[in-house]
């Protein structure tokens, strides 16, 4: 319990660390929001009369605490890329749902193929097979997720017509076509951290399959499938767990590159277009979010952790 | 008196997303071609039309807008008293006259008469007045939101007359305030205008989904007989020119506008290249006031030295129009086309003017460049060699857009740099930035005698005279070489076969109004 309420306290001092620097960054970017605002020929009267609506002339301190106030109820104000027409939470609600999407999307497929491709590389070690999954590992963990968004568009895309790019349909409006078009997304973020699972696993298995343990119980007689499902598997799963909860953090922060490849309006596309556009209300309410998830994941994981393995609360 | 007359807001200077890049692809083939040969079929009536746009809108309320990607999708919604052509001639929209008086000071206009909204209600006298001072920031209390048009900060009162005749007037004499009178007309009062726009344009507002997409559907009591064509419009909105093309060669957009120069050597089938000017004042803008450009000798040494056709065919392959001062061509009546051939390219002559300012040697100079508009990059580049060959050595440093508008445009820190400068509503304006005291005078240029014509021309009524004027100011800042004008380079854009009535216009529109489908091409 007391080790809960330790990891507790470091999450929250996290997230709190993580909204200042967040916050802190927006003041040393060059750049001017008001004049990004209001259009290049503004006067200065005009700058003034938004720097004082807008709160910008208030000292460092006293915006920070206002914004904070206001985020903890979520609200973090209008966007400015979109003349203060839009609510900032509404405008990452909407996105937050695309990108989730993807997130799980992509995990399943993640844990779907990686850990039975683990197993069966581990198993068949130095046989043909091994070597080939290895082979392709390789040439797929060097592959960058948008890179091959790019191919799939072409191949699956443009040459074998499969799915048409581009033709993203909201999930509200329509489930079967959404899926049918987010499988490929989803495959491009997978496939190369399915590779990098693959190898993980494989090599944590191998690991576990020379210790003593296991190579008692080979020695009675059992076969290596055996010992591998009876007693291998759940020691060589742990490290497994924290890289897929690592993989998960990652893309749900937002698989940046690949909606912009696939055009999926998710929060990366919303995250590049504020960054242009000098929207710090809603870039500093994604970054809050992308930092929270990787900090809440892995409190989660430590608390997994301990569950399995419970030396870890002592030492 | 500039003192009380704010400088001009106007659009971006260089334009968004356009990107006539790479020095590759160089063919010939695609000349202006379009009308002509669309002119060959029939249009019919019918069918949907999907636009690929790589800028999300800013806002679907007309008075806040201020990108141009945004007003550009806008104007199939909203019209103003008056409506730009694809000359740059304002004909009356809602108006269906005015009259301006002798002094200046008044503009009267008629309202044409069954003109609706696109809810039904007429367009009355109550709405135009309401709609003027709403974007002119004469309500109280005042939207901060809504950004107003430096040009209408001269209207001191707007009154309804008569049942159907608005008075504007203004604070002192401009004659010049009528292209800023497009502004959109809205229902008074209307407080939904940001989620559900209501206007008097062609197309009616569908639905709006930010970073995907705004659809539009036909207007069947738009007062122009026989237009739209289409019963429905889709402005896709994609992550970049790189996805957007992608989508035209799969078939998901009919139109792509700012195509680069290297997408346009690769159309997919059954798309053709429709190209026009850009209305975009491409140079290599110099500071005036920081040695050694403050010699003028200097300064017409660089326009010798610079090989403008070179720069346009090493970059856009030849897509373009060599300009030789501040105006478009686009504005027909007002540009001075001999202009061009002031500076013809010479080294040996830019030599001698170099010996003569005393840099016999060359010097060194830095060209700064936004960093995200890759065709100034690009020409950038032929320049720097170009200017090699009479000894003067030049740096490009590249800089990102948002400290170019800081650094450069606001705080003029700078010795030249490669932008283009985006079209604006009327001539004058495109001159306005030249005056001494003009804030958005970046390039220092100060010349009494260039405002003063500048001062005759903003009170002038006659239209001759007025020419005249502006014919003069560009001919004086050709002369003084406050830049080394290059080029007004060509919009791209890709439209599908099937398709006919794709209009270039002077400013930045695209008019969905005029655009149809080809007898027997309309697909089920």
């Amino acid at each position: 319990m007391k080790y809960t309420v330790k990891k507790f306290i470091s999450l929250v001092v996290s997230l709190l660390f993580t909204s200042i620097l967040t916050f802190a960054a927006f003041q040393v970017i060059p750049g001017d929001s008001a004049l990004s605002a209001l259009g290049i020929d503004a006067t200065e009267e005009q700058l003034e009369e938004y720097r004082e609506e807008m709160g910008l002339n208030k000292s460092l301190p006293v915006r920070y605490l206002n914004w904070l106030k206001n985020a903890l109820r979520g609200d973090f104000g209008y966007s400015s890329q979109y003349r203060m027409q839009i609510k900032v939470s509404a405008l990452i609600g909407d996105r937050l749902i695309v990108t989730a999407w993807l997130a799980v999307l992509s995990f399943l497929l993640i844990v779907a193929v990686s850990i039975p491709l683990g197993i069966l590389s581990a198993l068949k070690k130095n046989y043909i097979l091994d070597s080939l999954i290895t082979l392709v590992n390789q040439v797929f963990m060097s592959v960058p997720s948008f890179f091959l968004g790019m191919m799939i568009t072409l191949v699956f895309g443009i040459i074998l017509k499969w799915f048409t790019p581009g033709s993203y349909v909201n999930p509200w409006e329509n489930f079967r076509l959404f899926l049918r078009f987010m499988i490929f997304p989803a495959a491009a973020v997978a496939i190369p951290r399915i590779a990098m699972v693959v190898k993980f696993l494989r090599s944590s298995l191998l690991r576990e399959m020379e210790l003593d343990y296991a190579r008692t119980a080979k020695s009675k007689g059992m076969s290596n499938i055996r010992v591998l499902f009876r007693h291998v598997l759940k020691n060589a799963l742990i490290p497994v767990i924290t890289f897929l909860a690592m993989i998960l953090a990652d893309i749900l922060a937002g698989a940046i590159l690949v909606e912009q490849v696939f055009n999926l309006p998710g929060l990366g596309r919303l995250l590049v277009s504020s960054i242009a556009n000098r929207d710090y209300a809603v870039v500093q309410a994604i970054i809050l979010y992308s930092a929270s998830v990787v900090i809440i994941i892995n409190f989660f994981v430590d608390l997994i952790y301990q569950w399995i393995d419970p030396r870890v609360r002592t030492g | 008196m500039s003192a009380n007359k704010p400088a001009k807001i106007l659009l971006l200077v260089t334009v968004l997303t356009i990107a006539l890049s790479g020095c590759s692809g160089k063919n010939k083939d695609s000349s202006p071609a379009g009308p002509a040969e669309a002119e060959k079929s029939e249009p019919v009536y019918g069918g949907s039309v999907t636009v690929g746009i790589t800028q999300d809108l800013d806002g679907l309320d007309p008075h806040k807008a201020i990108s141009a990607g945004t007003k550009e999708v806008l104007f199939n919604i909203f019209e103003g008293l008056v409506k730009f052509d694809a000359d740059g001639d304002l004909n009356p929209a809602a108006a269906e006259s005015y009259d301006i008086s002798d002094d200046g000071m008044t503009y009267t206009f008629t309202l044409r008469e069954g003109v609706r909204f696109h809810d039904g209600s007429p367009v009355t006298v109550e709405d135009v007045v309401y709609s003027i001072k709403r974007s002119a920031g004469m309500l109280e209390p005042k939207d901060p939101a809504i950004v107003t048009e430096s040009a209408l900060l001269i209207i001191s009162d707007v009154v309804a007359t008569g049942e159907r005749t608005v008075e504007i007037r203004l604070k002192q004499a401009d004659t010049e305030l009528l292209p800023y009178l497009t502004l959109a007309i809205v229902p008074k009062d209307y407080a939904e205008l940001d989620t559900k726009p209501i206007g008097t344009g062609p197309f009616k507002f569908v639905s709006y989904t930010p970073l995907q997409s705004i659809v539009l559907e036909k207007n069947e009591a738009y007062y122009i007989e026989g237009v739209p064509y289409l019963d429905r419009v889709t402005f896709k909105i994609s992550s970049g020119t790189d996805a957007a093309f992608m989508e035209l060669q799969a078939g998901s957009i009919d139109i792509l506008p700012y195509i680069t120069d290297a997408q346009a050597s690769h159309l997919p089938k059954g798309y053709h290249l429709e190209a026009g000017p850009m209305n975009l004042i491409q140079a290599l803008f110099i500071n005036n006031k920081v040695p050694p450009f403050d010699n003028k000798l200097v300064r017409q040494a660089l326009c010798h030295a610079v090989d403008r056709q070179a720069v346009i065919d090493m970059v856009s392959g030849g897509r373009g129009k060599v300009i030789g001062t501040n105006m478009y061509p686009g504005f027909k009546k007002y540009y001075d086309e001999s202009l061009v051939n002031v500076y013809p390219y010479n080294p040996e002559k830019a030599r001698e003017l170099l010996k003569e300012a005393g840099y016999e040697k060359g010097f060194e100079f830095t060209i700064t460049v936004p960093s995200n508009y890759q065709p100034h990059i690009d020409a950038a580049q032929v320049i720097v060699e170009q200017l090699k060959q009479v000894g003067i050595t030049a740096k490009i440093r590249l800089i990102e857009w948002s400290s170019w508008l800081s650094d450069v445009y606001r705080g003029r820190k700078y010795e030249t740099t490669l932008v283009g400068l985006a079209a604006e509503l009327s001539p004058g304006r495109a001159l306005s930035r030249f005056r001494s005291s003009a804030q958005n005078n970046f390039v220092n240029y100060s010349n009494p005698e260039f405002d003063a014509l500048y001062s005759q021309g903003e009170t002038e009524t006659k239209e001759e005279k007025k020419t005249e004027l502006y014919r003069q100011m560009q001919a004086m800042l050709t002369n003084d070489a406050v830049a080394v004008f290059i080029q007004d380079p060509y919009q791209l854009t890709a439209v599908s076969d099937k398709l006919g009535g794709y209009t270039h216009y002077p400013i930045y529109v695209q008019d969905m109004s005029l655009v149809y489908y080809k007898k027997g091409m309309l697909p089920d």
